[in-house]
Parts: structure tokens; C-alpha cells; sequence
């Protein structure tokens, strides 16, 4: 009898325990179907349209966007879907926000001023000369922006010279923007103008994008209209309530 | 325990566990079995608790000494395999129940699926739990009722 017995526990038990393993095995299975539910949550990694606008001084140029329905995506406003700030380059600094230099290591000593904007992590050099050798490297300044998802309109392009900390604010200055579609692989629009003068805003472009559905899945579009004679200027004219400089018409 | 007569020593026993089973059962355990086991094998495994017990007194009370134990040894067996049973189902409504129509993407449904799963964990733990207090019991009536005690 006890054999007997003892021999439909065991194997009950065996069973129990199998159980458990399914249960913990399942567990497993939801917790790793949710983390990877929240990481497909995260931002489009996709890039439509790319723009890249560079200049040769330390000077502080923005680049400026109006989306077609009239946002628009400046320093202060940098994430204004389908369109991103992805870089602005505040072109004084001398060392980066972390302090090791890595990134925009282009602090500007030649022209005497040498202000740390009231801040201890962005030391003065004692002297120029202690400095030489860093000092007069100018780096290539970068800002860029990206478009990542199809949204019908057309987008302006304007760059506007914010505050001159490098030269004389009336030396002109070249700026250079590309407009690429990566999607499509083409270049829409490369160009260089110079900003003269301190708070000037320049048109650089405007363009269409117009979409043509989805293709297996990916949007598709094609850019229609790509206009440099026809300038609008915006930078001015920003959100209510947020900070934009003034224009100074010439 | 001095107490030759079978009978007297069966009624005692059977009566203290019949006391602390029904006061378990009142105390909150009856309803923890239904919230748990869904096939209701536990109730079924208590009803042959009772039936068997009373077999065995009625036997006892007629032949005394004389009285063969092997329909409640059969009715013990019976118990711990339906405890067993109610694994096998729990599994099964865990594995049928759980898994069919999940939607990975979608949480509500993960959420269903795992409070079904903890349905049929609760039948086949319950029914486990059931079966072998039941078959103890059962056995230790038995034990108390052949064995000769003495003082």
C-alpha cells in the first residue's frame, strides 16, 4: 500500500515541479517580449532628409527650419517631429559640456576677449600665449538636422548669423549647407552664401515633399520643387513665447 | 491508549479530524479551494474522504476485529490519484488555456494569458494538496483501528 501510494506522489510531484517550470519559463518569455516592446518604442531611427550646414569660424551661425503646416525647428525648439536639431553647435565653447574637450574644442583666445560666460567649468587661459597651439585651431562647425518621417508640405531652410565671437561682426562669413535625401540618395540642394552681419538671417532653399504611399512597408516620397530665388524669412517671426532674435533688416 | 475496542478508537480518531477538517473547510480553506481548483477533483476527493470514512466505521462497528481494510486502502489509492489527475488537468488548462491565442505584442493579452496560467497552476497544486491529506488521514484511521495499542 505505501509503495504503492508514495509511487502516485512522487510522480504527482514531478509533474508540480514541471508546472513550475512552465510557469517560469513563460514569465521569462512576457518579460522579454515587454522590454523589447519598449525599445521599439523608442525614436524613428530612420533619416528621410539630412541636412548638414558648416562654416569655417568660431562664430555662432543657427540653422533655422519651418516645417510645412509653420513650426519651426531652431536651438530653442530642437524637437519638432518629423523634424530634429540633431546637432547645434555653440561655437565659443572651449571645452564641451563634459568637460574633457572631445567635442567642440574650439575656444577662441586670438581675438582678446576670451569669456568664460561667467562659468568656472570653461577656464580662461592665463595668457594667450600659454595656450598656443590650441587657441588658433578653427574647427569646421557643424549643425544638422534631420527629417524622419513624411509629412506633405514644403520646407525652408535659413540660417541666421547669431553673435560674432570670433572676427569682426561685419567680416562676411561662408556658409555652406547641404541638403541630402538619403532615402533617395540624392543631393538636394549644396550651396555657400555669406552672412555679413551679425543678426542676419540669409534663405538658403525650400523644397516639397510629397509622399507616394508605402512600399513594402517603407514610406516612399519624391521631392518636388526645389526653389533658391524665392527667399522667405521666418527666424523672426518663432513661436509666441519663446526667445527668438530679432532680425535686422539690411 | 488503552482502549481495546476498535470501534471506540476508531470513532475518536474520526471524530477529531472530522472536527478540524469541516473547521479548515469553514476557516477560509473551502474557499481558497474554490477560487483555486477549477475542475473541482478536490471536492470530489473530499466526498470520498467522507464516504469512505464512513464506510470503514460501519464496517468496524459490525465486524470488529474481523473487519478487512481493503476497499479503504483502495479509496486512500483512490485519493493521492486524484490528486494526481488534477495535476494532469491543471497542466492541461495551463498549456491549452495560456498559450492558445497569445498575442506577443499586445500586454492585455499577455496579462490574460498568465492569470490562466495561474488558474491551472492553482487546480493541479490544490488537488495535490488535497489528495495526499486525504489518503493520510484515511490511512491513519486504518493504523488506529489494527494496531493494538497498549498502555
Amino acid at each position: 500500500m505505501w509503495n504503492k501510494l508514495s509511487q502516485t506522489v512522487v510522480t504527482d510531484m514531478l509533474f508540480n515541479l514541471l508546472l513550475a517550470f512552465i510557469a517560469l519559463f513563460y514569465i521569462t518569455f512576457v518579460m522579454v517580449s515587454i522590454t523589447k516592446k519598449k525599445e521599439d518604442q523608442d525614436i524613428k531611427n530612420d533619416n528621410n532628409i539630412l541636412i548638414t550646414m558648416r562654416w569655417k569660424t568660431n562664430n555662432d551661425i543657427d540653422l533655422w527650419l519651418k516645417l510645412p503646416d509653420g513650426r519651426k525647428v531652431w536651438y530653442s525648439n530642437r524637437d519638432e517631429p518629423p523634424a530634429h536639431l540633431d546637432v547645434d553647435v555653440v561655437a565659443w565653447r572651449h571645452y564641451s559640456r563634459n568637460g574633457n574637450g572631445a567635442m567642440y574644442d574650439n575656444y577662441n583666445g586670438s581675438n582678446g576677449r576670451g569669456s568664460n560666460n561667467g562659468r568656472s567649468d570653461y577656464p580662461i587661459p592665463s595668457s594667450p600665449s600659454s595656450d598656443v597651439g590650441n587657441d588658433y585651431i578653427i574647427e569646421t562647425n557643424e549643425e544638422i538636422m534631420t527629417i524622419r518621417d513624411v509629412l506633405d508640405g514644403e520646407y525652408a531652410i535659413n540660417a541666421h548669423y547669431y553673435s560674432a565671437r570670433d572676427i569682426d561682426p561685419n567680416l562676411p562669413i561662408e556658409v555652406e549647407i547641404i541638403v541630402q535625401d538619403v532615402k533617395n540618395s540624392k543631393i538636394l540642394y549644396a550651396g555657400t552664401k555669406s552672412l555679413n552681419m551679425m543678426q542676419k538671417e540669409v534663405h538658403f532653399v525650400r523644397f516639397s515633399v510629397k509622399s507616394n504611399g508605402k512600399s513594402n512597408g517603407i514610406e516612399t516620397y519624391s521631392i518636388e520643387g526645389v526653389y533658391t530665388d524665392r527667399p522667405t524669412y521666418f527666424v523672426g517671426n518663432s513661436k509666441p513665447g519663446s526667445q527668438a532674435p530679432q532680425i535686422q533688416e539690411n | 491508549m488503552g482502549i481495546k475496542d476498535p470501534f471506540v478508537r476508531w470513532w475518536i480518531t474520526f471524530s477529531i479530524m472530522i472536527v478540524s477538517m469541516t473547521t479548515t473547510l469553514l476557516a477560509g480553506m473551502g474557499k481558497f479551494i474554490v477560487y483555486s481548483d477549477q475542475s473541482y477533483l478536490s471536492w470530489i476527493t473530499i466526498a470520498i474522504w467522507y464516504a469512505a470514512s464512513f464506510h470503514l466505521g460501519y464496517k468496524i462497528y459490525y465486524k470488529r476485529e474481523n473487519a478487512d481494510f481493503a476497499l479503504t486502502t483502495y479509496f486512500a489509492e483512490l485519493c493521492t490519484s486524484l490528486g494526481l489527475l488534477g495535476t494532469i488537468v491543471g497542466l492541461v488548462m495551463m498549456v491549452v488555456g495560456a498559450f492558445d491565442r497569445i498575442d506577443v505584442s499586445n500586454q492585455e493579452s499577455l496579462r490574460v494569458a498568465l492569470s490562466t496560467m495561474s488558474l491551472g497552476m492553482g487546480t493541479a497544486l490544490v488537488t495535490t494538496l488535497v489528495g495526499l491529506v486525504c489518503a493520510l488521514t484515511l490511512q491513519f484511521q486504518i493504523i488506529v483501528v489494527r494496531e493494538k495499542w497498549r498502555a
